[in-house]
């Protein structure tokens, strides 16, 4: 059999009756109504969306307090550290049975400080 | 060029985009369906013809009808209606062909044993029915492995000018190009085809028997 021969341009044009059929359609237009019906409602936001958006907003700003309040508190202690060796000579606390007061764990200063004095005062308990 | 008749048409149908357009920007929501409806199928066309992937393209379109509904108000008239809502289908094509990395899954609507193809392409073939539909798949099959194989703005050209029967002026203005440029890549393109579909085409290769 011979083989029959074709225009390019006829068949490039043979291409629009690729087409499909009313039931891709149907389901297309479906689609596209509910996602359309979707666009032209005002979106309600749920408190969760409400809270994403708020931390999203907030977080950097937060993250940064926290930042300058850590550094603050650290800085502070470090400072504060020739002062509670003052208060708490050797001979001031010979005298005491108890000694209880509150100190900033990341301070090293200031608890070297406590240590020395804990050495220097045998037979009184502190309790820190 | 286009005929006296067909120019009457065309300028009726842009009045009729603009009027429901009008509608549309006057709170008629429901008037963009019309648009849809007129120009889903066209659209298709040019989409699957660039992807020739039909779940690809019914994707591709929804995002196109999506975008042109939510930028539909800074159309400014300034094109046609259509020639508008053909860029953003082009363009929104165009990225998707640029990002598939993956080996693309052809899903192609068939032409079929008999019917309107087979008349369109060969009137009057005294072909038998089975061989007919071997050829016809046969056909199809390498012509789009022939289009697949032009780079993405070649076979923009061939698609909007071949396939979708629009003119060098209006792809221009839809591409936002000149229209030698149009008229180059076109050139290259259909030089391309006819060699890969040598076999097949009046005047080139040899006729098998």
């Amino acid at each position: 059999m011979e083989q029959p021969k074709f225009e390019l341009e006829r068949l490039l044009k043979a291409k629009r009756f690729e087409m499909p059929d009313e039931a891709f359609w149907d389901a297309f237009d479906a689609r596209l109504r509910a996602s359309l019906a979707e666009e032209v409602q005002p979106r309600r936001v749920s408190w969760k969306q409400y809270l994403g958006a708020w931390l999203r907003r907030w977080s950097p700003v937060a993250a940064f307090g926290l930042f300058v309040f850590g550094g603050v508190c650290h800085f502070s202690s470090r400072f504060s550290a020739p002062h509670l060796e003052m208060c708490f000579q050797p001979s001031d606390v010979r005298s005491c049975r108890s000694l209880s007061f509150h100190v900033s764990p990341s301070s090293g200063v200031v608890k070297n400080v406590l240590k020395k004095s804990v050495a220097l005062t045998d037979g009184d308990r502190f309790t820190f | 060029m286009v005929g006296g008749d067909e120019a009457e048409k065309a300028a009726a149908s842009d009045a009729e985009d603009l009027e429901w357009l009008e509608r549309f920007k006057s709170g008629n929501r429901r008037a963009f369906e019309f648009f849809v409806k007129k120009y889903q199928r066209r659209l298709f066309r040019i989409i699957y013809n660039m992807t020739s992937s039909k779940e690809d393209t019914a994707d591709l379109l929804q995002d196109v009808f999506l975008k042109a509904f939510r930028s539909i108000e800074t159309f400014k008239g300034q094109s046609k209606f259509y020639t508008w809502l053909c860029r953003i289908a082009i363009n929104k094509t165009l990225d998707f062909l640029d990002a598939r990395k993956r080996k693309p899954v052809y899903s192609l609507e068939t032409w079929g044993e008999g019917g309107n193809v087979a008349e369109f392409l060969m009137p009057g073939e005294n072909i038998p029915a089975a061989d007919r539909a071997v050829l016809l798949k046969e056909l199809q099959e390498k012509l789009n492995e022939a289009l697949q194989q032009l780079s993405h703005n070649h076979r923009t050209v061939v698609v909007l000018f071949e396939i979708e029967g629009m003119s060098h002026a209006e792809i221009a203005k839809t591409l936002q190009c000149s229209e030698g440029t149009v008229r180059s890549r076109l050139h290259y393109a259909k030089e391309q085809l006819k060699q890969s579909l040598s076999r097949y085409l009046k005047g080139h290769g040899t006729t098998e028997v």
